[in-house]
């Protein structure tokens, strides 16, 4: 017997540079500070495998730095050596063990990193952060290219199927595009040819010191929401040439980090910013990726259904449930533990130098640690009150208990 | 096991977040513990009070009986212009056109969002955008345009005993845009405060030495919480084994993330 599957936009295969993919979810970038937590790198392949596992083809890791100036925060995580292969190498293997694959971000913060060593295209503050960049001179900035190259490769020899160059949200290279942030005067800065093509030059050199059979993808910002922004013409000159550079697959980038609009807490729209994805398809040939806010199979459908993008990127969704795809794929939507968009433990940790967690499911980033599968007998249980600690408490007793039954 | 619930519907604290404008989410949430409750066929038992003697063959009881909001007391607490936050957000209709929010903490904060949202659904993208000043067609740099603040249909003032900025204590990436959603509403806040008395008036507060009288026709009381405990020590003279989480636990800050973390954890060890 042959069922129509659920949802079927989702569900169809899609390829992106050498990969064939057997949906259209990408598991987003999320930094989780296990990054720099002790024995993260294997927590963190527990936290990619166990999604990889239950049907995400296609993770992006959490922002790693290609040089120390461009980490998030002072020690935040960066790859700048060979001899950091090999613990990247542990995740790289866990999640292709698990039959999916994984690239890493390459994020250099500029004048957004949380340290005094902070650089930027000129020496202007953030209205977010307490440090002022100091502003790169054009030897610096070739420097900071190399940088990103030597990163890329390194990301090869680890074994990572590509990388994701995190261009927007208000980071480096989205401050070398806007004349907000970039008030230089030479080969990096004046009018936009010149403003774009950092993040070009970046793209081109990568792709020749990685080859195809890597996959490239660009992070645009495509609607800025800060003054002196890019303008619409902008956004698609700069889709082009990064797509001429060599980028395989172009995500979108939603708003500024300073910006005062909300873009993916709970009160904004599901998908309300997909159709600014929409407008630059035509313009470009290569698989587009929307964001924001999707957090149910029925709105990714309509996303794609409605001609918005390729591909739909959700990351705080794969932290309240690892087992998304596969529910969505068998029909079960209804048993997805769905991301209320809250905040309260995944961003509000990260920012609080805590780890990243879920106020709906807390075994994310704990999967090694809260484990429900209890070798004893079920009990007599009651549970008085109904409310969310009754709640979980009773379904992830079920569970686990559900759990033994199965084994 | 058998899950008690004193209510007509499972869901506590939840229910009151869950009908806060741009809070819908907090449906599915429900949604998914009805579903897996089910699945794992739970029993559950809807408008069922525990009592000592129900519990008696339990070998493991899980107490967590949640919290009852915190009553005023001062002068004219009874009067009938004092409303709970649970009244009034269950039945806003009662609430007037003049509203003091007493208490601005995270319910403070949701009680006004509710109080000031007009007609137009708060989760439609068109809408949303006209507030928030954003052109998803880019017309201008950064695809920003004017806002256009909705209108509230109350003069709502929430007020505070301390003197710290209101909202202080709501989440790092998130309490900006509650308090600029507020502003946006144009509801006012009062900080340092001292609660006198309520009566026909209104509230009568103190604030830098001066009493003054705040002209409303509602007082919405989101003065905190305590913790239903009741259950504890009769089960633990009956020598039960009990464990008490979420809101019956600590009930000074409401904090879903801690119950639901308390109760996962909970039930990995049982």
């Amino acid at each position: 017997m042959h069922q129509a599957p659920a949802y079927p936009h989702l569900f169809r295969p899609l390829t992106v540079g050498h990969l064939t993919l057997p949906n259209r979810v990408l598991m987003g970038s999320m930094h989780t500070n296990l990054e720099e937590a002790p024995n993260g790198f294997e927590r963190l392949a527990a936290f990619y495998a166990e999604r990889a596992r239950a049907g995400v083809s296609l993770i992006v890791t959490g922002g790693i730095a290609p040089n120390a100036e461009g980490a998030v925060f002072q020690g935040a995580n960066a790859l700048t050596e060979e001899s950091q292969v090999a613990e990247h190498r542990h995740v790289v293997d866990a999640v292709h063990a698990a039959g999916g694959h994984l690239c890493m971000q390459i994020l250099h913060a500029g004048r957004y990193a949380y340290s005094p060593e902070l650089v930027g295209p000129s020496a202007l503050q953030a209205p977010i952060n307490p440090f002022t960049p100091r502003a790169l001179s054009s030897e610096e900035v070739e420097q900071q290219i190399a940088d990103y190259v030597r990163c890329a490769t390194l990301a090869q020899q680890a074994g990572y199927d590509g990388v994701e160059v995190m261009g927007s949200e208000g980071y480096l290279i989205n401050q070398f595009i806007c004349r907000r942030t970039n008030q230089r005067d030479d080969d990096w800065g004046g009018d936009f040819e010149r403003r774009m093509r950092f993040p070009v030059e970046i793209v081109k050199r990568i792709r020749q010191a990685v080859g195809e059979r890597f996959l490239l993808i660009f992070r645009l910002s495509m609607i800025d929401l800060v003054e002196e922004g890019s303008s619409w013409e902008e956004v698609v000159q700069l889709g082009q040439a990064i797509e001429a550079a060599g980028a395989n697959v172009i995500n979108t980038g939603i708003g500024w980090h300073e910006a005062r609009v909300p873009t993916i807490v709970t009160s904004v729209p599901r998908a309300a910013f997909t159709e600014v994805t929409r407008r630059i398809r035509a313009a470009l040939s290569i698989p587009l990726i929307t964001t924001n806010r999707i957090n149910m199979p029925e709105v990714a459908e309509r996303v794609l259904a409605d001609g918005h993008a390729d591909m739909v990127s959700m990351a705080r969704p794969f932290l309240a449930d690892p087992e998304w795809v596969r529910k969505a794929e068998a029909g079960l939507a209804k048993e997805i533990n769905t991301c209320i968009a809250c905040n309260q433990a995944c961003l509000d940790h990260t920012f609080m130098g805590k780890l990243t967690s879920c106020l709906v499911n807390p075994r994310a980033c704990h999967e090694t640690e809260i484990t429900l599968a209890p070798a004893q007998t079920p009990k007599r249980v009651a549970v008085v009150g109904g409310g969310p600690a009754g709640l979980a408490t009773a379904v992830a007793a079920g569970q686990s208990w559900a759990c033994r039954g199965a084994l | 096991m058998v899950l008690f619930e004193r209510r007509s519907e499972l869901g506590g604290q939840f229910n009151y977040a869950r009908k806060i404008p741009g809070k819908e989410e907090f449906n599915e949430t429900l949604r998914y513990f009805r579903v897996m409750l089910e699945k794992h066929a739970v029993d559950v038992r809807l408008n069922t009070e525990a009592t000592v003697d129900a519990l008696a063959n339990f070998e493991e009881i899980v107490i967590a009986t949640g919290v009852v909001p915190r009553e005023l007391a001062l002068p004219g607490a009874d009067h009938p212009s004092v409303l709970s936050y649970a009244d009034a957000i269950e039945q806003p209709e009662q609430v007037g056109k003049r509203v003091a929010v007493i208490g601005a903490g995270g319910i403070g904060f949701d009680v006004s969002e509710l109080l000031s949202h007009g007609g137009r659904p708060a989760m439609e993208v068109a809408a949303w955008c006209d507030e928030w000043g954003v052109d998803l067609a880019v017309g201008e740099r950064g695809g920003l345009k004017a806002p256009q603040p909705p209108r509230s249909p109350r003069s709502i003032v929430m007020l505070q005993r301390k003197s710290s900025k209101p909202g202080k204590n709501l989440g790092k990436t998130t309490g900006w845009v509650h308090r600029a959603s507020l502003k946006q509403r144009g509801v006012e806040t009062l900080t340092g405060c001292e609660y006198v008395r309520i009566d026909d008036a209104g509230l009568h507060i103190r604030r830098e030495g001066q009493e003054q009288v705040v002209e409303v026709d509602t007082i919405v009381v989101c003065a905190g919480q305590e913790s239903v405990r009741d259950l504890i020590s009769p089960l633990a003279q009956a020598g039960s084994r009990v464990h008490v989480i979420g809101g019956a636990d600590e009930a000074a800050e409401l904090d879903a993330k801690r119950a639901i973390d308390q109760g996962t954890r909970l039930a990995a060890s049982l």
